[in-house]
């Protein structure tokens, strides 16, 4: 029992049944049903229960019921006191700690990545973990402590301290830097994780951060930026942009998308503007300084990796082809790019826009990079 | 679940799915089940037999298989959103299954909806609410092919005003351990489908027995089932906060309808509320039998 649910020497009402919360007394006995489970009271604790009204004070009660059952007032007192209590911390009647106050805004907390996995669990904490508000969500990122400091600094606006996961919960983001090596092999690779999936991957410390923070800015409220989320992977090529099935091996498609002669684009989802038909490609909604981020990449020490042309510049492109994994056609376009019920980008409105763009756009029957490459050599001529 | 808008609806219906559509009527959950396997949908349309309706449907629930860079996804939607993707047929006419019936729990407002099988005789019905694993679905069918009537194997559906017991006369889905009992009720799935079918043991109540399907029935009996390997029969009756506790922890949407607790409580007040532990079939079956004698002579 803690402080503030300690009823001793309160002369108030006891507590009112929680909001939700639902009972019935069959046999002398209270059943309860809250937040999904069902507990069953004890014949006393039912007693008890019932005059849990908000008007009875525990004074009254203990003095009802040690008259009642003849036993000592005291007694009875203590025990009522702790079945209250007990019925407080069930959460089956108010507590007296504040609640949040009215028109307090509320934010989701992102934990559990898709594609969290036992070796998550057991890998060894991120250095730093910082926490950042994008739209109405707070985003854990796991870094070291200098990229920490760094990205702090450059989403400022949206830093709301170190980690806030309960429960040791991993940070929905991770980036990996790694250190330079005297070796004659490849430069290491940079890593973007995303539970356990490497969604973005480079010699380049820069693509990665960008790619965070593309990422960062899809946890974000898109409807009020205008922007729907849709299930693709997106080619640029020639200011304009292709979408498609997104690829089950991202790494092999980012290759083939390069001897196409596309550039691909490091973020989970097509963010489109429906307006313009346009893909926006960057971090929308964040408020970012990118100064910081560019000094961390500069002290990696690897500028002298030549820049990949792999990764579309950020800007906008307008949509030039929807690629479909199965026949042509609006229920194709559907099929291939059909929205996810649940998660981050549920019911974002991606099921009309598809619907629009079927109409608005050409579509061709192309999963990989040279079938997009052969259809925008179609549509050219 | 939204209905659907009508272009994405015309865009679904629109697409190239193979074999049969098969509209039926989950309870309270009205869809169209669509795959772009012949054999599959030909299969989900003997499979949903009794539940099937004339007409449109207000979802549709599909599996697609779509084309990707190192082979093909099979894909599972409901009105178009997503649902699944996965690599293995097996993996997505599971989920299939689950979502359809998933949803005929969610879409069905109303009734009081138990988490139980249940069966009939001369319109009485005798309830089975248990946790998964308890043999619900066993005891059901044991007790069809013994001349009761088929109501569910899952889904208790209690029509507030009326009373009765609304059928969800979807398929039984019996565990390994049940098919070794009732082999005989199991029957042979096409080598077509078997990629898909995988180890689910389906099977269709008028497979059970023909003309098995009940029609509403009045509640008159509630036993909870439990099956633990070898144990001699024991059956108790509950006490009235037991028997709510019981019923109540297997109550879907207790939070979401108000009153549903009450129902419960009004429930047990009616009827007799026994705790069956069983090792045989053929005990438990014979026990259940015993009991409605004792209801309903």
């Amino acid at each position: 029992v803690t402080e503030s649910t300690s009823l001793a020497g309160v002369r108030d009402a006891l507590p009112g049944v929680a909001d939700g919360v639902e009972s019935v007394v069959v046999g002398g006995e209270a059943v309860v049903h809250s937040a999904g489970r069902i507990h069953h009271l004890s014949a006393i604790a039912t007693t008890v229960w019932e005059c849990c009204d908000g008007q009875v004070t525990l004074d009254e009660l203990a003095a009802e019921l040690a008259v009642a059952f003849s036993a000592d007032p005291v007694r009875v007192r203590a025990d009522v006191e702790a079945a209250v209590a007990e019925l407080v911390e069930q959460g089956l009647l108010r507590s007296r700690e504040p609640g949040p106050p009215a028109g307090a805004a509320t934010f989701e907390l992102l934990v559990d990545p898709p594609g969290s996995c036992a070796s998550c669990d057991t890998a060894p904490p991120w250095p730093d973990v910082g926490s950042f508000v994008v739209g109405r969500r707070v985003v854990g990122v796991g870094t070291s402590r200098d990229l920490g400091a760094a990205l702090r600094e450059a989403l400022l606006p949206h830093s709301v301290g170190g980690d806030l996961a309960p429960n040791g919960e991993r940070p929905y983001f991770g980036v990996t830097v790694a250190e330079p090596t005297d070796d004659r092999g490849p430069r290491p690779l940079h890593l973007l994780h995303r539970g356990a999936d490497v969604v973005v991957r480079s010699r380049r410390v820069d693509r990665v951060l960008r790619g965070l923070l593309a990422h960062l800015a899809t946890c974000g409220d898109l409807p009020a930026m205008g922007l729907v989320p849709v299930e693709a992977a997106v080619l640029v090529r020639d200011g304009r942009a292709a979408l498609v099935r997104r690829p089950s091996r991202p790494v092999a498609f980012e290759r083939r998308a390069a001897r196409a002669g596309f550039r691909v684009v490091d973020a989970p989802v097509a963010l489109v503007d429906p307006e313009s038909g346009e893909v926006v490609v960057g971090a929308p909604g964040l408020d970012v300084d990118v100064d910081p981020l560019t000094r961390f990449a500069d002290r990696r020490g690897d500028a002298d990796v030549p820049a990949e042309p792999v990764a579309a510049p950020w800007g906008r492109y307008r949509i030039a082809l929807l690629g479909t994994a199965t026949q042509p056609g609006p229920s194709g376009v559907l099929m291939t790019f059909a929205p996810a019920r649940d998660g981050l980008w549920a019911d974002d409105g991606a099921l009309d826009l598809l619907a629009e763009l079927a109409s608005a756009v050409p579509v061709r029957r192309a999963v990989a990079p040279h079938d997009v490459a052969a259809a925008w050599t179609d549509l050219r001529s | 679940v939204p209905e659907l808008a009508s272009a994405p609806r015309a865009a679904l219906d629109a697409y190239d799915w193979a074999g049969p559509s098969t509209h039926a009527r989950l309870v309270g959950f009205d869809v169209e089940l669509r795959t772009t396997d012949r054999a599959l949908s030909e299969y989900l349309h003997e499979l949903y037999a009794p539940t099937r309706v004339d007409g449109r449907a207000a979802h549709v629930l599909s599996l697609a298989t779509l084309e990707v860079d190192d082979g093909v996804d099979h894909v599972v939607d409901l009105d178009g959103r997503r649902v699944l993707t996965t690599p293995a047929p097996s993996v997505a006419f599971a989920q299939l299954l689950y979502e359809a019936n998933r949803q005929a729990i969610d879409e069905t407002r109303g009734p009081l909806l138990l988490h139980a099988s249940a069966a009939s005789r001369d319109g009485l019905a005798v309830l089975f609410p248990a946790p998964m694993g308890a043999g619900k679905s066993t005891l059901v069918a044991a007790l069809v092919e013994h001349g009761l009537a088929y109501l569910t194997d899952e889904l208790v559906a209690i029509d507030r005003s009326s009373g009765l017991v609304l059928p969800y006369p979807k398929f039984v889905s019996l565990a390994p351990v049940a098919s070794g009992v009732l082999p005989r009720l199991v029957p042979a799935v096409p080598e077509p489908v078997r990629r898909f079918v995988g180890d689910h043991r389906l099977v269709p109540p008028e497979t059970v027995r023909p003309g098995a399907v009940s029609g509403p029935a009045e509640p008159r009996l509630i036993v909870t089932p439990r099956y633990e390997r070898d144990a001699p029969l024991r059956l108790e009756r509950l006490d009235p906060a037991e028997a709510v506790v019981a019923i109540a922890e297997q109550t879907y949407h207790l939070a979401r309808d108000p009153g549903s607790l009450e129902a419960v409580a009004g429930l047990v007040e009616r009827l007799p509320t026994y705790r069956m532990v069983a090792g045989r079939l053929d005990d438990a079956r014979d026990a259940v039998l015993g009991l409605l004698d004792e209801v309903s002579p």
